[in-house]
């Protein structure tokens, strides 16, 4: 506890010490030993042909970690080499090894290459340098550009085949029925409406005897029907099922009583015909 | 005249219709009060509870209903149900049962008798089955006597085929629908009799309530129109024919596409348009009458014939041409799976998987209906040799009901009532000519009595007799004013008499017995709780669902989804009111066969699915310590078979089975089997139960490995005291990002084998 | 059938004499009742065609208009059967009066399901 105290306060001091390397280099040799290409690397710039290496080249890069300040060599807890393809988004992360004095070396043999190296193709390779030490901010260095042979392309996850982002669910619904042209519309309402002609016309000739239609006994039981279905019809409109069973019910009652009467009386009228 | 025991004389025949009127309402009565209390047993032995599966649903949908109100009832979105895609539950039940249970809860409520909700439900299938009688009586009379109703209706209360579907707490849709169909029926035949507009309606109306009640309408909309159909057939077309039919017709169907989940079937599928066809057949017909009636010229009448045969044709075409344009929806599957008993198991598999939607077995006819099975065909016969229009009715319903019974277990309950009936009429025309007191004249040349006339054997008898030979005192008034002496049948003497009504009573006895004991004992267990037996005789109870359900309830968040195999779908929901995968709904084939790849499939496979549908919980029934068959390794091969239906190339159910094609869940069990989810869940440390000692499972008899199957993918959260139900919770994603498996090893501290890495590039060569 | 499709002359006049008929044997009453069945036949047949040349779209609202015809014209005829003086014989325990009241009872709800229905 007391350590961690201890090292949250110096945190601030030791993020000042930056880290650099200092001769950085790298070289390319066939495999007939003879030295191709060899130049120092600029931390600043890359290499400006790209570098380029044949199905038997080697490579070899050489560096030493120093602390800019002091200029004292430095073992860095954790260093690596990132091959990253831009294109195909590949990378391989490479561990290097440094020594006390902070001086690292890390040969890359294309005859026989390192477990890190991704699948290529015609694109470059950039190489980066990251350094991470808890004692000094962290360096990042981006060395060069790099040319490899191509390899075979990159084979594909298992998964592969059934994880992908799916397209965005499209959904479709079913069109709106459509209500015909007003005048459709309005032609046929007159034509249902058509037969109560037919209907009234037919009765005026016929022209049935109600004779006690007005009579005191039928008339209730009339208006209550009439005003069954006036129920009925304002249901349609705005009431609820409660309401309109409720009111139906209570409307019933004085509706059975006048039937009955008015049933009975007829009913009687009949029998006296007879 | 002579009898064959003293009667009574100087009663007046006023005194003897009302006391017979008095005797049938007590009868009545004390027949509803013996349905209600056969079918307490349940409650009786273990409590007042909600039964089985689907009254789960029905009970959680009433409460909804009981304390929401109808219109949010009516709109009510179910989203915990089918997660994550939710059921739209109003549109997708049959109402007709919340509305009735909540109808009579606010009924109650507003008399301030604060009755819960769930005492409603649980006491309504009994409540019902004493309408069920009262119907059947009403329904029996029309066709024989009150005696033969009595019969009937004390048969129906007791009958264990209709018990076997409304003991208290089973609160399901039959608990209302036979009393519907019972009545439906009744009202058909008073309106077939009366030619009455009014009881067509009334027929019209409860064919609504049916509807609204449950699905086998479809019964009533078949049976009514083969009735008038055959009628016509039989030449016997006759006015109130048209008044009946045309009534209940125009009104019920119209009433029955009120019900949503029915909608426009009534005009649009092809199980309802035989009631269609006969519909205008009867209003051709009708005009076809109207016409000659006006007219009687030989050529006319040919004409006439020619045109309705023409246009019945012509009907039915486009009925045909209809159904292939795609206008009218053909049948369904379930319906065809009435016709071939094979057709579910090759297509539907999950209709197939409901154990009562199988074939009934021949024991259970007997076990059902006892007695009543070898009563019924005589019954039927004595339909025949009277023939009237509601006989035919009997005679068909008998016919249909028999052949529906043996296809399919469940609908045993819609043969029972035509059973009790026409058993009813052939054991009371028995009492009727053996409790006749009227002994035969004895003609000099003394012929045996002549079988020819048969109507008076029943028309001669009185009110009531059938039920106690004490009230037979109304007897002489009726006989002596016909005295036919030659062409009488009758018994002679006492003794022939007891001999017969002592055997009768004797069966009826056992009858009873019978019934008593089948539901007492095979009915009345409300399957979520168990009992068994102490070996004191004592009655253990084993309430593991229950307990199971309550740790769920009161341990996992809300919103943490719970993930079974469908049948307990609707008790996780109503119990745990936890959001469940699948259902007893079983709308969505798709989503059943992706929780049956789930657990028939290895961990590996099944867990990214899990993980898709948000299940937090898995829950598996086992009943292999206490020897539970019901459990989910018995109904695994539905699993497999309907997993298999959708997902043919990953799931094959012949790899479930060992090399010798045997279902086997011990060492010899295929490896499929035993790194499927269900299996390692179900066994998951049941070896360490034994003690080191031999692991048996109690329900295959199967001795079961030493070393039990591992769990990488899921935790075992739950496990109840009978270890009938076992709940395991699925494991998040591993924080490090490694794969379960492996996270599992290195917390067990296994070292893992150290791999060489290999490098993803291949160099060109 | 034949023989009467090919000499139409011969059909007409069974027409004929068949209206005749009609007009000479049915009393005021049915006249009445049959003006009315007549009315709902023709509602209903243009409703239908309606809903076959046009559309079928509230197809509920089309259920409610047609089914009230054809209920109301079942009922009708029910009517019409049993208080018909020539069917005495077969109705005999349904009074006309009792044939107005099972009418109108009948009526009330054959409207209700069709204002429920209408939407």
């Amino acid at each position: 506890m007391m350590l961690l105290g201890a090292l949250i306060l110096l945190a601030p001091l030791v993020h000042a010490s930056v880290l650099t390397l200092q001769s950085p280099r790298f070289t390319i040799t066939s495999t007939n030993a003879s030295q191709a290409r060899a130049e120092p690397i600029s931390l600043v710039k890359k290499a400006s042909p790209p570098l380029s290496l044949g199905p038997t080249d080697t490579l070899k890069i050489t560096f030493q970690v120093i602390e800019k300040d002091s200029g004292n060599g430095v073992q860095p807890h954790q260093t690596f080499l990132r091959f990253f393809d831009e294109v195909s988004q590949e990378e391989g992360i490479q561990p290097l090894r440094v020594n006390s004095a902070g001086k690292a070396k890390f040969e890359l043999n294309m005859a026989k290459p390192p477990l890190s190296l991704p699948p290529t193709s015609k694109d470059p390779l950039k190489v980066t340098l990251i350094i991470g030490s808890h004692l000094h901010s962290p360096l990042k260095v981006e060395l060069f550009d790099l040319h490899v042979p191509a390899s075979h392309p990159p084979p594909q996850h298992p998964d592969e085949a059934s994880f992908h982002p799916l397209p965005v669910i499209q959904h479709t619904f079913r069109p709106d029925q459509k209500l015909p042209p007003t005048t459709i519309s309005a032609a046929f309402s007159a034509l249902v409406l058509a037969p109560w002609v037919v209907l009234l016309g037919l009765w005026a000739k016929i022209s049935p005897r109600v004779p006690r239609l007005f009579s005191p006994s039928i008339v209730p039981f009339v208006a209550t029907l009439t005003a069954f279905e006036v129920l009925l019809f304002w249901y349609w409109i705005e009431l609820k099922l409660g309401q309109v069973l409720l009111y139906g019910a209570i409307l019933a009652i004085p509706t059975v009583f006048a039937g009955k009467q008015a049933l009975v009386s007829i009913g009687q009228q009949r029998l006296r015909q007879k | 005249m002579s009898t064959a025991y003293p009667l009574p004389s100087g009663l007046s025949p006023a005194t003897v219709t009302n006391t017979a009127s008095l005797i049938r309402i007590v009868t009545l009565a004390l027949i509803s009060g013996a349905a209600i209390a056969s079918r307490l047993f349940a409650v009786i032995n273990f409590e007042s509870i909600i039964h089985e599966f689907d009254p789960w649903f029905n009970f959680r949908a009433t409460k909804v209903l009981a304390s929401q109100g109808f219109y949010e009832f009516w709109n009510w979105f179910d989203p915990t149900a089918w997660y994550p895609l939710g059921r739209v539950v109003g549109g997708t039940i049959y109402p007709g049962l919340m509305a009735t249970s909540g109808v009579i809860y606010n009924i109650l409520h507003a008399l301030n008798l604060p009755v819960d909700i769930r005492n409603i439900c649980v006491l309504l299938a009994p409540g019902f089955s004493a309408l069920t009688a009262w119907a059947t009586y009403m329904f029996t009379k029309e066709l024989k006597d009150e005696s033969a109703g009595l019969l009937a209706a004390a048969f129906i209360g007791i009958a264990p085929g209709y018990i076997s579907r409304s003991v208290a707490g089973s609160y399901d849709n039959e608990a209302i629908a036979i009393f519907l169909l019972m009545f439906t029926f009744y009202c058909w035949i008073k309106a077939l009799k009366q030619g009455s507009a009014f009881f067509g309606m009334l027929a019209g109306v409860f064919y609504f309530y049916m509807v609204a009640a449950w699905g086998g309408y479809a019964f009533i909309t078949n049976m009514i129109p083969l009735h008038a159909l055959t009628l016509i057939l039989m030449g016997r077309f006759t006015s109130r024919l048209y008044v009946g039919y045309s009534s209940w017709y125009a009104i019920g169907t119209l009433a029955s596409m009120q019900v949503p989940f029915v909608g426009f079937q009534p005009v649009k599928t092809s199980e309802h348009m035989a009631a269609l066809g006969v519909f205008g057949l009867l209003q051709i017909i009708a005009f076809a009458q109207l016409v000659r009636s006006h007219l009687s010229s030989k050529q006319f009448q040919n004409l006439l014939f020619v045109a309705v045969i023409g246009s019945g044709i012509l009907g039915s075409l486009a009925i045909v041409g209809l159904t292939y344009k795609g206008w009218i929806a053909p049948w369904t599957g379930r319906f065809y799976s009435l016709w071939d008993t094979g057709y579910a198991k090759k297509y539907i598999p999950i209709i197939a998987s409901v154990s009562e939607h199988q074939p009934t077995a021949w024991p259970s006819f007997f076990m059902d209906l006892q007695l009543l099975m070898f009563l019924f065909p005589a019954g039927v016969f004595l339909c025949f040799k009277q023939l009237r229009d509601e006989h035919v009715f009997v005679i068909i319903y008998a016919v249909v009901g028999s052949y529906f019974a043996g296809v399919m277990v469940r609908l045993m309950l819609t043969l029972t009532p035509v059973v009790c009936v026409s058993a009813a009429v052939a054991l009371s025309t028995l009492l009727d000519t053996y409790i006749d007191p009227v002994e035969p004249l004895v003609p000099e040349e003394a012929a045996p009595p002549a079988s020819g006339d048969d109507s008076t054997t029943t028309s001669a008898s009185g009110s009531k007799k059938a039920k106690k030979p004490a009230a037979g005192p109304s007897e002489p008034t009726t006989a002596q004013s016909t005295p036919k002496p030659r062409s009488r049948p009758g018994i002679f003497g006492l003794d022939a008499r007891l001999v017969v009504i002592f055997n009768a009573f004797g069966m009826l006895s056992f009858f009873v017995f019978h019934c008593t004991w089948v539901t007492s004992n095979a009915y009345s267990s409300p399957s979520v709780v168990l009992a068994s037996a102490n070996p004191d005789g004592s009655q253990h109870i084993i309430d593991d669902f229950r307990e199971a359900y309550y740790w769920l309830r009161q341990n996992t968040p809300e919103t943490s989804v719970v993930m079974s195999w469908w049948d307990y779908g609707y008790q996780i929901a109503g119990m745990a009111d936890r959001p469940t995968l699948v259902d007893n709904n079983t709308w969505n084939n798709t989503h059943i066969a992706t929780v049956g790849k789930a657990m028939s499939s290895t961990e590996e496979v099944a867990y990214p699915i899990l993980r898709k549908h948000d299940v937090d919980y898995v829950l598996v029934i086992f009943g292999g310590l206490i020897g539970y068959s019901g459990d989910d390794i018995n109904k695994f091969l539905w699993m497999v078979r309907i997993a298999q239906g959708v997902w043919p190339d990953e799931i094959q159910e012949p790899n479930y089975f060992t090399p010798h094609g045997e279902y086997r869940v011990d060492d010899q069990a295929s490896t499929t089997m035993k790194n499927s989810l269900m299996y390692k869940m179900s066994y998951y440390r049941f070896a360490e139960l034994f003690g080191g000692g031999q692991a048996m499972d109690r329900v295959r008899n199967q001795a079961m490995p030493k070393q039990g199957p591992t769990l990488d993918y899921l935790d075992e959260a739950f496990t109840s005291e009978n270890w009938i139900v076992r709940i395991f919770q699925v494991k998040k994603e591993d924080l490090l990002g490694r794969d379960l498996k492996s996270a599992n090893a290195f917390s067990q501290g296994k070292k893992r084998k150290r791999s060489k890495p290999t490098t993803r590039r291949r160099a060109m060569v | 059938m034949a023989k009467s499709t090919s000499s139409s002359p011969a059909q007409t006049t069974v027409v004929q004499t068949l209206w005749k008929a009609y007009n000479d044997q049915t009393p005021d009453r049915l006249k009445f009742v049959d003006a009315f069945l007549f009315f709902l036949m023709l509602s209903g047949v243009v409703q239908f065609a309606y809903c076959v040349l046009v559309t079928n779209f509230p197809f509920n609202a089309f259920l409610a208009g047609f089914s009230s015809t054809v209920g109301q014209f079942v009922l009708t005829a029910s009517l019409r059967s049993q208080v018909n003086p020539e069917n005495k014989d077969e109705f005999k325990e349904v009074s006309p009066e009792r044939a107005f009241a099972d009418y109108v009872l009948g009526s009330i709800v054959l409207h209700f399901f069709v204002f429920n229905f209408l939407g």
